[in-house]
């Protein structure tokens, strides 16, 4: 701040300088700084404002002289606002535009007649009696508000004002046009000793009007174009400037905009205090009563305001310090400046014993979960109070999230979050499912652990990676401090440590895809705390900035929550650790690979099977099937067989995707006279499939050797033409008559199911078993354009049950009931016929 | 110079984004916006109620590239954003008469 102090007397010195004699000594002129040069303070690149005064008619010389200067000025380069006025003018101008009237208040003679400007000053001030001084003070307050809002608004708060920003230096200089109005003094000093500031206060002003003069100046000095916004760049350049180093969780600028935003809150906050405290003194009738009212606890609400009474009992009962912010929200209060010092003060005598303290946690669930608890919160973080309850808290205060996204600090946007939770309760922000209706579907309970979660989800930021499972990691110790039970930790618990599921998987990931829902679905485990995920994932939105969330966005979630929400409700799933499970699976698997190189490549190719297949495998298969698709390479198709126990044998096919390849396959087989039992197909994303058939019936298993080289031909033979399939099944091994089986006969049946899956239609097909009759199902499907792309064969006993997981060519589902009705008549027919030939 | 404008998944941004700053490509404005093609929308139904479903969310990614260069982008932007299923999404290939660099005045490929 010296810096501005000696630029602008400087300038001023260099400007009466400039006039060397003659208008000089003229009277009844005067050439008046005002503004910041008035101010006595401006920066390199701050406008020059200067008044040229006279009595009443303007001087001859006036004209040229003020021509000279001010372009003269111009051309240095210097922005330059003056006005030419006599002093009634004057006196005009400033009562029809507030801001003229506040530039105006603190002006300097620069040359000129000094005893006219002395009169004039004097007299100007004289303007303020009571009545305008209170005038004055109204528009004060009003003034500042409009700032604020303006400028309280998003794209404001990443890029903040220095000058007119929330808490910039426009405040500071608020408290200087009431000092000079009310005690024609501006300094500091003054108010103090009018009781208008604390001794704290001052000097929490003092330091912040340096330090915000630092960062203009450097701002001005470092900028090509004059302003006053500390943009990007700027803040980067500035930060190690002012010698703010990166942390363990932080960047330098991080570091520097958590101090810049300390300093403009505390600002904010004095001059708020400040002009409330002013207002008060110059109440009218000092005998006026405003309604009074004697609450529990040593509370007394007046008007609207809510004081403490008996500071001195807080010491001896420090739950006092809960329940007045509890009595606080439930009137409807508003803080007394007065209540905020004292609560201040008593801070250390709010304990690990008070945290503990059932009464107290009860009370502050209360105004969590209460319609007007943001401001309430608010006022608990601004007094500390909230990090004496919560520790952790004091962590995240004034946290910077170094993006464009996120335009409040972690503190700001905890509580914003709880804001939002309480307006989607209300119905403001959305009218649709499924929020419209989560209010009522959630318990009390629930709702307790959804708003806490809400206000600590973001609790573990600043800790380097992964805040969410440091977070869920800080709040089961919170939870275990406010004595909740073991399912309220858990479920508070779980909402921290996934918080971001739901949003990121709509967000990045294929919502076509089975696997990305299957996983959320696995990881949530049930409707309602998906419900509760959504509300938060919601919120947290919300609460991040106006460009985090859109509708675009908020369909993507909802089809989403959908789909996870059906596959919940169907409830087959399977059963809790399936995540875990495949994980492990897949350490099994890899522990067979000593290579590490070779480790990389099968993890990345396991990361795209799906949990069907890794659970239901060996993990010894499930590398043998790798090594076989790795051999497709070269290969077009790989097959293994292996003997099982009864007579059965496991044969495995690899090849590339293509259409009627199940049928392919079966027909194979049965050309052999092989008969399947089991099937399970898997088809990879990468259009690799994985079929792996039970089958017995081998006709001469002390020489499978040569079978399986013969079907392996087939195989071959088959892919690279078709018409060798049709060959091979009219020469077919005729089944003996022993083998026949007689049983009675139920009927067949196909049951076409679309709701099962949001994936696949369903086929089921329910038949009696005989040779060749999976590869007629499997070829009526390939006739019919439909794509396998999952299997369940199983034979119990006579029965065939089939279930197919099928799509249209295009990959959708089926959909259409003609197209269902047209399949259930074909495959009918179809299985109808005894002996099918093609 | 064409301008190719690309309706693409959301999900597949991240790689279409790598695939072309990786082939040099100075610079593109991607949108979010909603669409249908033959995928359509569909009919949901939760807790009882039904709702329709008729815009999906797309990317929607536009790029102006020197003529020689489109085939290369084209193919670019195929196969990163391609899954094989419905509602892959369409790119379409827009003639341009003139670009123009605000800072310095520069015009036609070198201001791209």
């Amino acid at each position: 701040m010296l810096g501005a102090r000696t630029y602008s007397s400087a300038f001023r010195e260099a400007l009466a300088n400039s006039f060397d004699g003659s208008p000089a000594a003229e009277e009844g002129w005067a050439l008046v700084a005002v503004g910041g040069l008035g101010r006595g303070e401006i920066s390199f690149a701050s406008d020059i404002d200067l008044l040229f005064l006279y009595r009443k008619r303007i001087p001859p010389f006036l004209p040229d002289l003020v021509h000279h200067l001010v372009y003269g000025l111009w051309d240095s380069g210097f922005e330059v606002g003056h006005a030419t006025a006599s002093v009634s003018m004057i006196r005009n101008m400033v009562q029809s535009d507030f801001s003229i009237l506040t530039n105006y208040l603190e002006s300097r003679l620069i040359t000129g007649d000094a005893e006219f400007f002395d009169e004039w000053k004097r007299s100007f001030l004289k303007l303020f009696g009571n009545p305008n001084r209170r005038r004055f003070l109204q528009n004060l307050i009003a003034y500042r508000a409009s700032r604020l809002r303006q400028y309280g608004e998003s794209p404001y708060l990443l890029e903040p004002n220095v000058k007119d920003g929330v808490g910039g230096l426009r405040d500071l200089h608020t408290i200087r046009w009431a000092g000079i109005v009310y005690l024609h003094d501006p300094s500091l000093d003054a108010m103090l000793t009018n009781q208008w500031l604390t001794p704290v206060e001052k000097l929490w002003l003092e330091q912040s009007y340096d330090f915000l003069w630092r960062v203009r100046l450097q701002l001005h000095q470092s900028g090509e174009r004059r302003q006053d916004r500390l943009i990007f760049p700027d803040q980067e350049q500035i930060s190690s400037h002012m010698g703010c180093m990166a942390g363990t969780g932080s960047s330098s600028v991080e570091a520097f905009m958590r101090l810049y935003y300390r300093n403009t809150s505390r600002v904010r906050r004095t001059t708020s205090f400040f002009l409330e405290r002013l207002e008060e003194s110059q109440r009218r009738f000092r005998g006026f009563r405003l309604r009074r009212r004697i609450m529990p606890g040593p509370f007394l609400l007046e008007g609207k305001h809510l004081h403490i009474m008996e500071p001195e009992w807080i010491k001896k009962n420090p739950p006092l310090l809960m329940q007045f912010f509890w009595q606080a929200m439930r009137s409807k209060a508003h803080f007394h400046h007065n209540a905020g010092r004292i609560i201040r003060e008593n801070l250390g005598s709010f304990g690990d014993r008070e945290r503990r303290n059932p009464d107290v946690v009860n009370q502050f669930f209360d105004i969590l979960l209460g319609q007007d608890s943001f401001r309430v919160l608010k006022t608990m973080l601004e007094t500390a109070f909230l990090q004496a309850f919560i520790p952790e808290f004091a962590a995240v205060r004034y946290r910077v999230q170094n993006d464009v996204y996120h335009v409040y600090t972690v503190d700001e946007h905890l509580l914003r979050t709880v804001f939002e939770l309480h307006q989607i309760e209300a119905g403001v922000a959305d009218g649709e499912e499924p929020l419209k209706s989560a209010g009522k579907l959630i318990s009390s309970d629930e709702r307790r652990m959804l708003y806490l979660a809400a206000l600590l989800h973001d609790i573990g930021k600043g800790q380097g990676t992964d805040h969410s499972i440091r977070g869920a990691v800080m709040a089961r110790e919170i939870a275990a401090r406010m004595g909740l039970n073991d399912i309220q930790k858990d479920l508070l618990c779980f909402l921290i440590e996934h918080h971001l599921i739901l949003a990121e998987t709509a967000l990045k990931r294929d919502l076509m895809d089975e696997k990305p829902v299957v996983r959320c679905a696995v990881t949530i485990k049930d409707r309602q705390r998906l419900l509760m995920l959504y509300m938060l994932t919601v919120a947290d939105s919300l609460a991040t900035g106006t460009e985090a969330w859109n509708s675009w966005k908020a369909s993507l979630l909802r089809e989403l929550f959908f789909k996870v929400d059906r596959l919940l409700l169907r409830a087959d799933l399977e059963p809790e650790d399936t995540e875990a499970r495949a994980a492990q699976a897949q350490e099994k698997v890899l522990a067979l690979v000593p290579d590490p190189a070779a480790k990389e490549g099968l993890t990345a190719w396991m990361e795209r099977l799906s949990f069907r297949y890794l659970l239901s495998q060996d993990p010894n298969d499930i590398l043998k099937h790798y090594g076989m698709e790795k051999e497709l390479a070269q290969c077009p198709v790989r097959f293994k067989a292996e003997p099982n126990e009864g007579g059965m044998w496991q044969t495995t096919v690899v090849t590339r995707d293509r259409p009627g390849l199940f049928a392919l396959i079966t027909g194979v087989l049965w050309a052999r006279g092989l008969s399947i039992l089991s099937a399970d197909i898997y088809t990879r994303e990468t259009g690799v499939v994985c079929d792996i058939l039970r089958v017995e019936r081998v006709p001469d298993p002390l020489h499978s050797e040569e079978l399986w080289n013969k079907v392996e031909t087939d195989l071959i033979r088959a892919l690279a033409d078709s018409s060798y399939l049709d060959e091979i099944l009219q020469n077919r091994r005729r089944p003996s008559v022993l083998d026949l089986k007689c049983q009675p006969r139920k009927e067949d049946r196909v049951v076409i199911d679309e709701e099962a899956s949001d994936f696949y239609t369903l086929i089921e097909v329910y038949t009696w078993d005989r040779p060749g009759v999976l590869h007629k199902i499997t070829n009526a499907l390939f006739k019919l354009e439909i794509n396998i792309q999952l299997a369940k064969i199983a034979t119990p006993g006579a029965q065939v049950v089939d279930i197919f997981y099928v799509t249209d060519l295009s990959g959708e589902k089926i959909m259409n009931l003609d197209v269902h009705e047209r399949i259930r008549e074909k495959l009918l027919e179809c299985l109808s016929v005894d002996s099918c030939v093609e | 110079m064409k301008k190719i404008e690309a309706v693409i998944k959301p999900f597949r941004l991240d790689d279409v984004k790598e695939k072309l700053t990786n082939l040099g490509i100075k610079g593109m404005t991607v949108s979010e916006v909603k669409g249908f093609g033959r995928q359509k929308g569909h009919t949901e139904v939760y807790r009882g109620a039904e709702y329709v479903v008729d815009f999906l969310p797309k990317i929607k990614i536009e790029v102006v590239v020197p003529d020689w260069q489109l085939a290369e982008i084209i193919a670019a932007i195929r196969e990163s954003a391609i899954t094989g299923k419905i509602g892959d999404g369409k790119i379409f290939v827009i003639p341009v008469e003139e670009c123009i660099r605000i800072r310095t005045g520069e015009t036609g490929e070198e201001a791209l």
